[in-house]
């Protein structure tokens, strides 16, 4: 079975080393018909018995793509029409090393049984491999390349494939774009097509076809039609990226640096990265459309830095991309191109202005190559060209339209439009689309892209919902079948198994009174409580938090699910689930009145909240009461109420107020958000039909406080027990030049503001109290939040034990242990506790590491898919009924102020119309916008500055030009009034 | 052909001779070779002896009663002190490789009899060549040989007058340069006992 | 990017199946000078092993009354790895190795038959590319079956690494410095008897049988194949020189 067959590759990597690894070569590989007699069985064979022919072609054909295919067209290759694929392990191979989530999303394909892929490891097939071009076969003219040697190999299993199934009236076809590599391969007698041929050769294909791109365009086709691509080709717009070898030699030298480019949300031609500048980490800016020079978001570039004359004032202004709104023609290119310089005059202006207070100024540097690519898929929607006709004439209605160009306007601000190609105008115009972006030429303002599907009509709740999950990049896709078979087979039958109880670790808690607390309506109900006096004066409180860990294995398909997931997404109308329903809602949920599993938290509590001594235990508990927020608060107001579970209600609430005494004492630091809870009406639509602000209760306060401690207790146990491996939770003190800006406004308004300290903080926090505005600590607090740098997820061993700290809560360490069915990291610290407890287990530091950077980057998506949900329902909200509140102004920009209306929770720039900004100064000192009385329109004079109340109009136009359809709420100021223009 | 660990036969069938050993009533080969099964003999008890002979001798280690071949180094007047060449008939592996086995050969074990009145220089010269039996594994450093008997004691010295010349003996105690016609004194093995 | 140990297809970076082991040869009765000598390759692992003894020890203070020393020298190439290393120096993991084969064969060698003489083992790794102690293992033995030594058995030995939920057997150079667990196991194959358990990492403990396991069947596997090379040299030697 083992071909004994070993070969050399040698590679240089800094020094020379030869390296030799064995390749061994067999012949049991199944080809992975079903139909296939002759090869060993395969469990995962899955190619179709029978297929039918292409039109052209005697025999069914199995369809065997290239890598590039694969890579540029992968969203073709997923389209349902498309089965009986053989993937070849060389173009997996090669898909991994272009592109990680390439690879994951074939692998996807390959996983779904309906879709009949199969994977041939040609490689470790004794009669498909190809060896190696020998690495000094200089005597031939021209040594073949790694990719040559690929597509040879490609071929030979094309070839392979064809000789094997030819007895059984198959065969298989070579999907290729590479013309030469087609040539060769007819003159092997090798079937190969494009992967336009293919795909025209496939019933209902005009949608696919538009997938195709440019990319897969017929080169003969005339494209000087095409006006738009032309016009706009005329020049080279943008100046040359540097090449890799260049760009690597520059940051050598330290010309050039590198860094993640992050655009700003409110400016798309603004963004910042960090940097080393005079040995520091700061921030640095990069504005215009030439300094960025196509790099967009998330993408890993190479910038260089401008002299210190050229930086510029840290005030930035609102962008939106319609100020940016030329005509889609050649012309405005020039036009666009002043805008351009006037705004770096301006900048120029105002690093002059600012000039005498140098902490204003910030780094600026220009974009001078793009490492790496960042391209996602786009939600948005097509811009109907001008011109264009929406309806033809029924004559024309089955006509196939011709290709045609049009911009496709991305939801995500940040986004610059993007040039579509599609057959289906038509049919697009006025739905929510995806997009996937294929290249951005030197010579084209915009960068190009290509139809992928159709999520629905704009302003469709459904869709927009779509879109939001796609944007964030949130898996919501049902469960597949290997997760769901990692549930227990008795479903929702399955009750608590004495056998489980008998292990040595599982306490039976089910005497004790435990309830649960949780919001009205919560089904995933992840801790439960409960307290009882002791003998000698001390108090036992506990908590039990769901024993997720036990229905959830590590490495099982539904870990390996969950650790993809990392959380729950809340979004206003619903939730996508970490879990299955069948566990989240049901099997781990501490539902009252029936046995479940808990991993507990017990402490020895003097009456003061001193905690005298800790345990940690799986249990299994019977909770007696599911309360909600309201009943536990009923139950510690009304002390007449005197059954178990009452007292003890109020016995947790007396040990909560004491340890949120010492965690106050302690320097922890209240913040508040503005958050708001929408009303949906129960009919089918759940359109928002009110708003409420979320509100906070003594019995809110309980359990955060219960939870809080866990949370301290198990990442002490964890870090001990674990001191390399162990998954923390931190939040860093915040830079004190954050506050900069906050401490003078804060100072303008007669409050003293020390941040040196959290406690400090805290306390100043507390003294800031206007009698006449009780708004404005809130107020207060959120911008304090805003100053704040992000909680992460750590692992003990990266950080030195100093960088522990979490700031906001004022603990030297902290954790998530309490909330397993809906954070994957309280999973993983489960397993990590009783690993702790047992002594035993493994922990891998760089697996934790790893663990921690995705759960960030999740975590963070999560919540901006929450708050783009809540934006997503506040324009639904406000789409039929325009209002006008007080708002707060919380940033002042030089040509917009962004404000926050309490009563909704929503922060948002009120940009000044420009003829009205002409008449107003920019107060650099105070970071006020003023502007003077004026008699002759009878405007008095006005400024707009921080914390000032304002009145807003709130309504929901269509930003942009019509086509783009971003549903947008715009705020204009009502109070006080601007001069007129 | 039978290897390490290979099963032989019952115990209680099989005398387990060189390169097998017994475990749980079996016997079973200890090193590679080839299985040779003797016929049974009275003393056996009808049990057929067995061994395993290497293809490749093993490397042989003088020990009790052995008769070992062995070279006169020093002689002192209570001891001389012999290397081991030969064991059984089996030579000893390139001494600069391995390090020898190094014998005495104690003056009380140079005869049977009148053993008190032994003189070191009249039995044994540097380089001769004794052969003597193993006696006792000794101390430490050596083998404790003896020449007591009428087959052992030198069989090879060379004359001290003529060089490259053997002696040639002529009775127990002594021996006759061919060229020179000197005597010189040996403890001499008996010729006819090989 | 990590690339995965096991594909979803079943097979290994270098195509083999998770339970098959690398490619392996022998050879013994290299050098004259020695008593038994045998090299041995699994993979790209190449181990020259020699034996010396029973003989008189070198060391006579180390010399046992009532058994034979069994003395290991454990010494691994400048070259055998990817980067050149600096002359020979004796480090602590070589030590442990050599303390290990030491007692490996400690247990096998049926040091009884020689009381007071020395067993001298020279292992020396031209190559390595994973599992280096196994192959050690595997050659010591063969050289001592050479040298004719009486052993009770063979000792042969495999390493099985465990990722994601299935073990893995015979790791290359590749697969251990993925970082996984790693088991080796040394075991009489005739019964079964573990002389030498070594771990790298932990593993836990419910994953140790199935590894055990499969480790075990690795070393049966080599047991196979040393004995039919045994079996074809002796004949090959009796053939050269008829037996006296």
């Amino acid at each position: 079975m083992l071909h004994n067959h070993v070969f050399l590759r040698k590679t240089k990597k800094g020094s020379v080393a030869k390296i030799v690894k064995e390749h061994y070569l067999r012949t049991d590989i199944a080809c992975g018909s079903k139909a296939c007699t002759t090869c060993t069985p395969c469990k995962r064979a899955n190619l179709a018995e029978a297929l039918p022919p292409f039109p052209g072609s005697q025999v069914g054909e199995y369809i065997v793509p290239d890598t590039n295919v694969l890579f540029h067209h992968l969203d073709v290759i997923e389209h349902p029409s498309i089965s009986n694929l053989v993937i070849l392990q060389t173009v997996l191979e090669e898909l991994r090393h272009r592109s990680f989530q390439c690879f994951q999303r074939v692998r996807r394909l390959i996983d779904d049984p309906d879709r009949h892929f199969y994977v041939f490891s040609n490689d470790f097939h004794a009669e498909t491999y190809v060896p190696e071009p020998a690495a000094t076969a200089s005597t031939t003219a021209v040594a073949e390349s790694p990719n040559d040697r690929n597509d040879r190999a490609i071929r030979r299993a094309v070839q392979w494939y064809n000789a094997h199934l030819a007895a059984l009236h198959l065969g298989a076809v070579l999907v290729t774009n590479d013309v030469a590599n087609r040539q060769l391969a007819v003159n092997d007698g090798i079937p190969a097509l494009s992967l336009r041929d293919f795909v025209q050769k496939l019933p209902g294909s005009v949608p696919l076809l538009d997938m195709l791109g440019a990319a897969g365009d017929d080169p003969t086709a005339p494209s000087s039609k095409d006006a738009v691509a032309d016009a706009s080709r005329l020049a080279t717009v943008y100046p040359e990226h540097a090449a890799p070898a260049s760009i690597q030699a520059g940051i050598a030298t330290g010309v050039y640096q590198m860094g993640t480019l992050h655009i700003s949300p409110h400016n798309f031609q603004e963004a910042t990265l960090l940097a080393d500048v005079n040995k520091q980490r700061v921030e640095v800016l990069i504005s215009g459309r030439m300094d960025l020079n196509r790099a967009m978001d998330g993408d890993v570039v190479a910038f260089q830095l401008f002299p210190k004359e050229q930086w510029k004032s840290i005030v930035s202004k609102v962008q939106e991309q319609e100020d940016d709104d030329e005509a889609v023609g050649s012309d405005a290119d020039a036009v666009d191109d002043d805008d351009d310089d006037d705004d770096d005059d301006d900048a120029a202006a105002d690093a002059n202005a600012s000039a005498s207070s140098e902490s204003l100024l910030m780094p600026t540097a220009r974009v001078v190559g793009i490492v790496k690519r960042n391209w996602r898929p786009l939600c948005g929607t097509l811009e109907a060209p001008p011109g264009f006709k929406q309806h033809v004439d029924a004559a024309r209605e089955h006509v196939i339209d011709p290709i045609q160009s049009a911009f496709f306007w991305p939801i995500d601000k940040r986004m610059p439009k993007v040039r579509v190609r599609t057959r289906q105008l038509r049919h697009l115009l006025g739905q929510r689309i995806v997009v996937a972006l294929d290249a951005w030429p030197q010579n084209s303002r915009y960068p190009t892209g290509h139809f992928v599907r159709v999520l629905g009509a704009v302003g469709d709740r459904a869709a927009e919902s779509e879109a939001l999950l796609l944007e964030h990049d949130i898996a919501h896709a049902p469960f597949n079948a290997r997760v769901l078979a990692c549930l227990p087979h008795q479903g929702d039958r399955w009750t608590v198994d004495v056998d489980t109880i008998d292990k040595p670790d599982r306490v039976d808690l089910r005497h004790l009174a435990i309830c649960s607390i949780d919001p009205p309506g919560c089904t995933d109900i992840d801790d439960a409580l409960h307290a009882r006096p002791l003998p000698n004066g001390n108090i036992e409180a506990g908590v039990h938090i769901a024993d997720v860990s036990y229905f959830v294995k590590p490495d099982t398909p539904m870990d390996i699910e969950a650790s993809q997931r990392c959380t729950s997404v809340y979004l206003v109308d619903k939730r996508i689930d970490m879990l299955p329903t069948l566990l989240g809602t049901n099997l781990c949920s501490l539902r009252s009145n029936v046995d479940r599993l808990a991993f507990s938290c017990v402490w020895e509590m003097t009456p003061a909240g001193e905690v005298v001594s800790t345990r940690f235990h799986k249990s299994m508990i019977r909770s007696q009461a599911s309360f909600t927020y309201d009943e536990a608060q009923a139950r510690i107001n009304d002390t007449s109420m005197n059954d178990t579970l009452s007292t003890n209600v109020r016995l947790l609430n007396q040990l909560a107020k004491a340890l949120r005494k010492r965690r106050i004492a302690a320097g922890a630091v209240t913040l508040a958000s503005p958050e708001v809870k929408f009303r949906l009406d129960d009919k089918e639509q759940q359109d928002p039909v009110d708003v409420e602000m979320k509100e906070l209760m003594e019995s809110n306060q309980l359990v955060e406080e219960f939870m809080l401690l866990a949370n301290i207790h198990v990442a002490r146990k964890i870090q001990q027990a674990f001191p390399d491996a162990a998954m923390l939770r931190c939040h860093p003190a915040p830079p004190s030049n954050r506050f900069d800006a906050l401490i003078r406004a804060v100072g303008q308004r007669g409050f003293p503001m020390v941040v040196d300290t959290s406690k400090h903080l805290s306390d100043s926090l507390d003294a800031i109290q206007l009698p006449e505005d009780p708004y404005f600590n809130k107020l207060v607090r959120i911008m304090t939040t805003r100053c704040m740098q992000q909680a992460a997820y750590i692992c003990a061993g990266s950080v030195n034990p100093s960088g522990y700290w979490h700031y906001g809560l004022a603990t030297d360490i902290y954790t998530h242990f309490t909330s397993p069915i809906r954070r994957y990291a309280d999973l993983i610290v489960h397993r990590m506790l009783h690993a702790a407890i047992l002594r035993d287990g493994q922990l891998a530091r760089d697996r934790m590491k790893r663990l921690a950077d995705v759960l960030n980057v999740r975590h963070r998506n999560a919540q901006m898919a929450s708050r783009a949900s809540i934006v997503l329902f506040t324009n639904l909200f406000f789409r039929n009924k325009p209002a006008t509140e007080e708002a707060y102004i919380l940033r002042v920009l030089k040509n917009a102020v962004i404000v926050l209306i309490p009563k909704y929770g929503i922060e948002n720039a009120v940009v000044l119309p420009k003829a009205s900004l002409a008449k107003c100064d920019f107060d650099e000192k105070d970071i006020a916008i003023t502007w003077p009385a004026d008699a002759a329109s009878q405007t008095r004079a006005g400024k707009l500055a921080l914390f000032q109340k304002i009145k807003v109009h709130i309504e929901i136009v269509h930003q942009g030009p019509e086509a783009a359809q971003r549903l947008q709420l715009q705020l204009t100021l009502v109070d006080p009034p601007l001069p007129a223009a | 052909m039978v290897v390490p660990g290979h099963r032989l036969g019952l115990a209680s069938q099989l005398l387990a001779g060189p390169g097998t050993y017994i475990e749980h009533g079996y016997v079973l080969a200890a090193v590679a070779g080839q299985k040779q099964l003797a016929a049974p003999t009275p003393a056996s008890q009808g049990r057929r002896a067995v061994r395993v002979q290497r293809h490749k001798q093993a490397p042989p280690v003088p020990r009790m009663h052995s008769v070992v071949l062995a070279k006169v180094l020093r002689v002192t007047p209570r001891v001389a002190t012999v290397a081991i060449q030969v064991v059984d008939g089996a030579p000893c592996p390139d001494p600069g490789a391995v390090g020898e086995f190094m014998g005495h050969i104690r003056a009380q074990d140079v005869r049977a009899t009148d053993r008190d009145s032994v003189v070191m220089y009249d039995c044994f010269a540097p380089g001769d060549l004794v052969r003597c039996t193993v006696v006792s594994l000794g101390d430490v450093r050596n083998y404790f040989l003896s020449c007591a008997r009428n087959g052992l004691g030198v069989i090879l010295a060379k004359s001290a007058a003529a060089p490259d010349t053997l002696l040639v003996p002529i009775s127990w105690t002594q021996m006759r340069c061919p060229k020179t016609g000197t005597i010189e004194l040996r403890k001499v093995a008996q010729p006819s006992e090989t | 990017m990590r690339r995965e140990i096991v594909s979803p297809e079943g097979f290994r970076q270098d195509g083999r199946r998770p339970e098959e082991l690398r490619r392996s040869h022998f050879r013994t009765s290299l050098f004259q000078q020695v008593d038994g000598s045998a090299y041995v390759e699994q993979g790209n692992t190449q181990c020259l092993v020699t034996v010396s003894g029973p003989r008189e020890p070198q060391m006579r203070s180390k010399s046992l009354p009532d058994r034979a020393v069994v003395t290991v020298e454990y010494a691994v190439a400048p070259f055998s790895a990817g980067e050149r290393k600096g002359p020979l120096r004796t480090n602590r993991a070589h030590t442990e190795v050599a303390a290990s084969l030491q007692a490996t064969f400690e247990a096998a060698i049926m040091t009884t038959l020689f009381p007071r003489s020395e067993i001298m083992i020279c292992v020396q790794m031209v190559q390595l590319d994973g599992s280096a102690l196994a192959t050690a293992i595997n050659a010591v033995s063969l050289a001592i079956i050479d040298a004719g030594i009486p052993v009770t058995d063979y000792v042969t030995a495999c390493s099985a690494g465990y990722i994601g939920s299935d073990p893995v057997l015979d790791l290359n150079y590749l697969e251990e410095s993925a970082g996984m667990p790693q088991l080796t196991l040394a075991l009489l194959p005739r019964t079964r008897k573990i002389v030498t358990m070594a771990m790298e990492q932990k593993l836990h403990l419910d994953h140790l049988e199935p590894t055990a396991e499969m480790c075990e069947e690795g070393c049966l596997q080599m047991y196979q194949q040393m004995n039919a090379y045994i079996a074809s040299a002796s004949k090959l030697a009796t053939l050269i020189t008829p037996s006296a």
